[in-house]
């Protein structure tokens, strides 16, 4: 045998016992503390009655693909040996690459082929699963006496909004995704960049920026001062600008306080043809997306991209929440995994100094009905993100085992248990998450589980003010083809990020485009789609 | 004495282009390496030289081992035995339509247009076919098995099978085969005894190009498997979720995927090279 053959052989031997080592090692990285919180959570929370039928069966749940301690996926995997000693049933999880979530969970729907009985999807959805009659209704378990009970007043009513449809529920309460704004809190409350604030812009640093015009001046400061003592210039701000890095959803949060205005009369949130709409004029289709309010919003971003490192436009999630979570950024927005990301030792040096308030208002907003500015202050929750959650395909034939299991993981005591653990990408966003007087969590809660408790605090009273006392909120885009309109905005979008064309006409080439999708798709249809979507009722 | 010869102005132009292109080739293995060591704090500065800059670690390593260790075997597993299974049919079945289209000429459907619509295989966008293939392997019931990806494979890579095949034959001298049927071979045992063997080289390197072609496919393995038969592809893209790409993630995973088509290559390497050449120089 040749010498190259022999090493060769083993190189493979060594390879594969190498292998086999860690295969034996085999095991999930499950804390003792975790067990002993996580089987007080089952003690507690309602079982129903499960049917002795189930036992035996199997259903199959597809969800994107994080693994067994990753976002979402995660607690179904952690789930998975207490839902087998209740029920006696158990269930096969499917995980799906994030980049082809609609595409295989669609193939599955349209062709009927019924793999996938519960689909742990994104909001942005709803519009093929309702439109197509691809998931079923989820009213009749509410009364069923084999289903535990969950807390449906309990969830923050803009989450609650994205579980059902023209006031029917579809999906189960689990995630609760929105965009707020993260800062350093130990760098803002600091006398002397406060003194060096107020010498420069001529007011009080703000803690924390209230509207994007302190933002911006905020991190126009900091931008290129060495403020956490490393030697080296840090940034004001960072974002994930690139194209596909999903930058448009933080144009989306930005935006809304600009374009979004409230009703006259007595109820400021009432969807009329001119106010608390967002992406279309309900009355034609026309997309509002060129309109005054998102050209100033655009150029607004424009200007705080400039207060960050440059690199950031080719930056997807990872790199943009990282040069934050590093202590090179003083000031990032984004969704929940920021917050809880921030608590891990090996993603982030920042713990204990982290602050986090609502996502910013604007100084003045456009009202369409007018076609005038307002100047006046103006705040608008988003709901921007995916808010994972399940919902029942209409082809399983397990339905009702699913629909237990959906069940049994909203409730109250599991549901915040996975809110509470930061490993499980669950964010915040019921009562039973908002700390006392206005929710029922004790800051103990969080703490156990890692988190600093004065970052716990901000986090979680964050949520509470954005979803809870904002006035306004942002519809949410719920029609047929949402993932292409968000595509070539996306492409737009970047097109005035790097300089290559202005606003204005960023924003005119996405509402061509977004009117070739209309057309395409329908519009007669759409626009019926889209006025469910948003409840808005035409005045005849 | 042998008098140093100097370098030349070419010798150092030659050495400088070798550099680039070692370094061309090294560096993405070389960030997936130390990528792999690295905690994800430290994964998207600039940091190169471990120890110095970041202080390895081996967490990325055990973490995929405890908790996808499982789920990548199975990723390997199933992309050794489709990537083989695939490969080994492209090539008994191209070998014999290649044979066939060297030794036989064909009067309806001529040999040259036979050989373009084997060719036209390779110009079909495979996205153009995927949803047929779906609908297909969905009604033979044979979706998520390994047998679904080893006869789509098979179908895209068997073209490739059947025109370097072709070839191979034709440039072997058939007066071999006709001294074997002389002595009372028939058609059937020429072809396996004598020109076969003799076109070993060239089949096996069609086996590794199949090989290869199947190991990377990505499309009809998303569409047509769902957990049993995933292979590595799906396995790796994986690693992109809600929180981003999962960079150290993705480099662990490459690098195990890399492993057994390298540790192949390896050990054919001198047919690849004999397969390649064969032809090249003509006397």
């Amino acid at each position: 045998m040749k010498r190259s053959s022999i090493l060769l052989v083993v190189a493979l031997a060594v390879v594969l016992v190498l292998t086999w080592s860690f295969l034996a090692l085999a095991q999930e990285e499950t804390s003792e503390l975790e067990l002993q919180t996580a089987e007080a959570a089952f003690q507690a929370a309602d079982k129903g009655n499960p049917d002795p039928a189930w036992q035996g069966q199997k259903f199959t749940i597809g969800v994107y693909s994080a693994g067994p301690r990753g976002a979402i996926s995660g607690p179904l995997y952690f789930w998975r040996p207490f839902f087998e000693k209740l029920t006696g049933a158990t269930y096969d999880i499917v995980e799906i690459p994030f980049g082809e979530l609609r595409e295989k969970i669609f193939t599955d729907l349209m062709t009927g082929t019924g793999y996938y009985d519960v689909i742990i999807g994104p909001s942005w959805f709803y519009g093929d699963y309702v439109s197509n009659g691809w998931i079923v209704p989820i009213d009749k378990y509410f009364d069923d006496p084999r289903m535990p009970k969950w807390d449906r007043d309990s969830i923050l009513l803009p989450i609650r909004e994205l579980l059902q449809w023209k006031g029917t529920w579809y999906g189960f309460n689990n995630d609760h995704d929105g965009q707020v704004l993260y800062y350093r809190r130990d760098i803002l409350t600091d006398p002397k960049w406060q003194e060096l604030f107020k010498q420069e812009k001529g007011y009080d640093l703000p803690v924390p920026p209230r509207t994007w015009e302190e933002v911006y001046d905020v991190c126009d400061f900091f931008n290129g001062k060495d403020w956490n003592g490393d030697g080296e210039k840090d940034y004001g701000i960072t974002m994930h600008l690139k194209v596909g890095g999903q930058g448009f959803f933080h144009f989306m949060a930005l935006s809304a306080p600009y374009v979004v205005s409230p009703a006259p009369g007595d109820d400021p949130t009432k969807v009329t043809r001119y106010h608390n709409v967002y992406w279309f004029d309900p009355e034609t289709m026309e997309p509002l997306v060129d309109t005054p309010g998102f050209v100033e919003a655009l150029k607004m971003l424009l200007k705080l991209s400039k207060t960050g490192p440059s690199a950031m436009w080719g930056w997807s999630l990872g790199e943009a929440w990282d040069a934050f979570l590093r202590g090179k950024a003083v000031l990032t927005f984004s969704w929940g995994d920021v917050g809880s990301l921030s608590q891990l030792p090996e993603s982030s040096n920042i713990k204990g100094k982290l602050g986090v308030a609502p996502i910013p208002g604007s100084e003045k907003y456009y009202d369409l009905e007018t076609q005038q500015w307002v100047n006046q202050r103006n705040f608008v929750a988003n709901t921007v993100g995916a808010s994972w959650h399940g919902v029942i395909s209409k082809f399983s034939k397990k339905q009702d085992l699913a629909a237990y299991f959906l069940s049994w993981q909203a409730t109250p005591e599991i549901n915040h248990w996975n809110v509470v653990w930061g490993w499980t990408g669950i964010d915040p966003g019921t009562l039973y998450d908002l700390l006392k007087p206005t929710g029922y969590a004790d800051i103990e809660d969080y703490v156990q589980t890692g988190y600093d408790a004065e970052d716990a605090r901000q986090f979680v009273t964050a949520y509470e003010e954005m979803w809870y006392k904002y006035p306004l909120r942002q519809a949410y885009l719920r029609i047929p083809g949402t993932p292409e309109y968000w595509e070539v905005w996306d492409i737009h979008l970047s097109e005035a990020v790097v300089g290559q064309v202005s606003p204005e006409e960023a924003l005119r080439r996405t509402k061509e485009d977004w009117n070739a999708i209309t057309d395409r798709l329908g519009r007669e249809n759409q626009k019926k789609i889209y006025q469910e979507a948003i409840g808005y009722v035409p005045e005849k | 004495m042998k008098k140093k010869k100097k370098l030349g102005i070419v010798d150092v132009l030659v050495w400088i282009v070798i550099v680039i292109t070692f370094i061309w080739v090294v560096t993405p293995f070389y960030w997936a390496v130390i990528t792999s060591f690295k905690k994800p704090i430290d994964v998207f500065r600039l940091s190169v030289v471990p120890w110095l800059q970041f202080k390895p670690t081996l967490d990325n390593w055990y973490m995929e081992f405890t908790q996808r260790g499982p789920e990548i075997m199975k990723g390997i597993t199933n992309s050794i035995v489709i990537s083989v299974s695939a490969a080994l049919l492209a090539i008994a079945l191209g070998s014999l339509a290649g044979y066939g289209l060297a030794r036989f000429r064909f009067r309806k459907w001529k040999n040259q247009d036979m050989a373009l619509w084997f060719l036209s295989q390779r110009f079909l966008p495979p996205a153009a076919t995927v949803i047929p293939f779906f609908l297909i392997i969905k009604s033979l019931g044979l979706l998520d098995t390994r047998l679904a990806l080893v006869l789509v494979n098979t179908t895209f890579t068997m073209p490739f099978a059947v025109l370097i095949m072709r070839d191979m034959f034709k440039e072997l001298p058939v007066e071999l085969e006709e001294a074997a049927l002389v002595d009372g071979c028939s058609r059937w045992t020429a072809f396996l005894r004598v020109a076969l063997p003799l076109a070993a080289p060239a089949l096996v390197s069609t086996a590794i190009i199949c090989f290869a072609f199947t190991w990377n496919e990505f499309l009809f393995a998303l569409v047509l498997t769902y957990r049993q038969a995933i292979p590595m592809t799906i396995v790796i893209a994986g690693t992109e979720h809600t929180q981003g790409v999962q960079f150290w993630y993705v480099s662990t995973r490459l690098l195990l995927a890399i492993l057994p088509p390298a540790i192949l290559a390896l050990m054919v390497q001198k047919y690849i090279v004999r397969g390649l050449t064969m032809g090249a120089v003509k006397g």
